[in-house]
């Protein structure tokens, strides 16, 4: 270790002993403007703190009911909206087989429409019978 | 918030501002601007964190304070860019026109470059002490350092802070922390030499 090595650690010590006083001494002897300044804005954030708490307590008893009501327009509107969307997305009207049948069959329509009779009159002639 | 609560963090507050404003001052070189970095700090800690415990407010401060600075740094950085290019624009006419006097033969000359840089980083009304006392040069120099390192070295010696709570307050790692602590000694040292010269 040379002599400059050895020397180091002290002059950083130095350094440190001396800086820290130094700063020390700045904060100690700031002046009384400075002071006052500071002590006004001290006041004010000490005073904010007092009116944040009101104002977040007021926000909260605010949207306590305001969130009731709100998720009670929010159920509502999914209701609505699932309904609507039930209607919406049923299937458009294809044609099932049996309208298949019907369609390509060469009997007369007027043949389908009455079937419901032609069936009433097959049960009460097989009734008679 | 209750009275006594108002009360214990006004007290806290007054412990913890002169510290606050000197560090912010170091850093920005502005009575102005440092007393705002505090009231910012002081608001928000007021507001977001005043329903805390009195032992957590210490750490959470240290962070806004730096936090504020460093914000209040960024905003400077591109700020000074343009004062900077400004500046050299005005420097190589003022240079020119103190060579012309300088030829016609006024000792009184004027400042070089090199000068107005310093005038440009040197705290306001300090500056023309920065020769007179070693108190002052070692200010300035605490001024050019790097802000992390100016803000490790600051929270390590001003407020007497543990690596750890260093690194909580500045929001980086214990690493980090050394690394510009030890940069900043450096830095110093140097300049400080360089001063005595």
């Amino acid at each position: 270790m040379t002599a400059k090595n050895k020397q180091q650690p002290v002059d950083e010590q130095l350094l440190l002993s001396a800086a820290k006083h130094t700063l020390r001494d700045r904060v100690d002897g700031l002046d009384a403007e400075t002071l006052d300044r500071l002590a006004a804005i001290r006041h004010r954030a000490v005073a904010s703190a007092s009116q944040g708490r009101a104002r977040e307590w007021r926000l909260a008893n605010w949207l306590t009911p305001a969130g009731g009501f709100v998720t009670a327009a929010a159920l509502v509107v999914a209701v609505m909206l699932w309904s609507s969307t039930s209607v919406i997305n049923e299937p458009a009207p294809v044609a099932v087989l049996e309208d298949i049948k019907i369609l390509t069959d060469s009997e007369d329509l007027d043949f389908y429409q009455d079937l419901e009779f032609y069936q009433w009159l097959a049960v009460n002639e097989q009734a008679v019978s | 918030m209750t009275d006594q609560e108002n009360q214990s963090l006004n007290q806290f507050l007054m412990s913890a501002e002169r510290q606050a404003y000197r560090m912010a001052f170091i850093a920005t070189g502005s009575r102005e601007d440092a007393l705002d970095i505090v009231q910012d700090g002081m608001l928000k800690l007021a507001q977001k964190y005043g329903d805390r415990t009195a032992a957590d407010w210490g750490p959470l401060f240290h962070r806004i304070i730096q936090s504020t600075i460093r914000d209040w740094y960024r905003r400077q950085k591109v700020r000074n860019r343009w004062r900077t290019w400004l500046e050299f624009t005005k420097a190589g006419t003022l240079q020119r026109s103190s060579k012309d006097t300088a030829d016609a033969g006024d000792e009184s000359g004027g400042q070089n470059i090199i000068d107005l840089f310093e005038d440009l980083h040197a705290p306001g009304p300090a500056l023309k002490l920065v020769n007179e006392r070693t108190i002052d040069a070692l200010e300035v120099a605490l001024h050019r350092l790097p802000l992390r390192q100016q803000q490790a070295f600051l929270l390590r010696v001003l407020e007497g802070l543990s690596v750890e709570e260093t690194a909580n307050a500045m929001g980086c790692t214990q690493g980090s922390v050394k690394t510009h602590f030890s940069r900043a000694i450096h830095t110093l040292r140097k300049q400080l030499e360089d001063h005595r010269e």
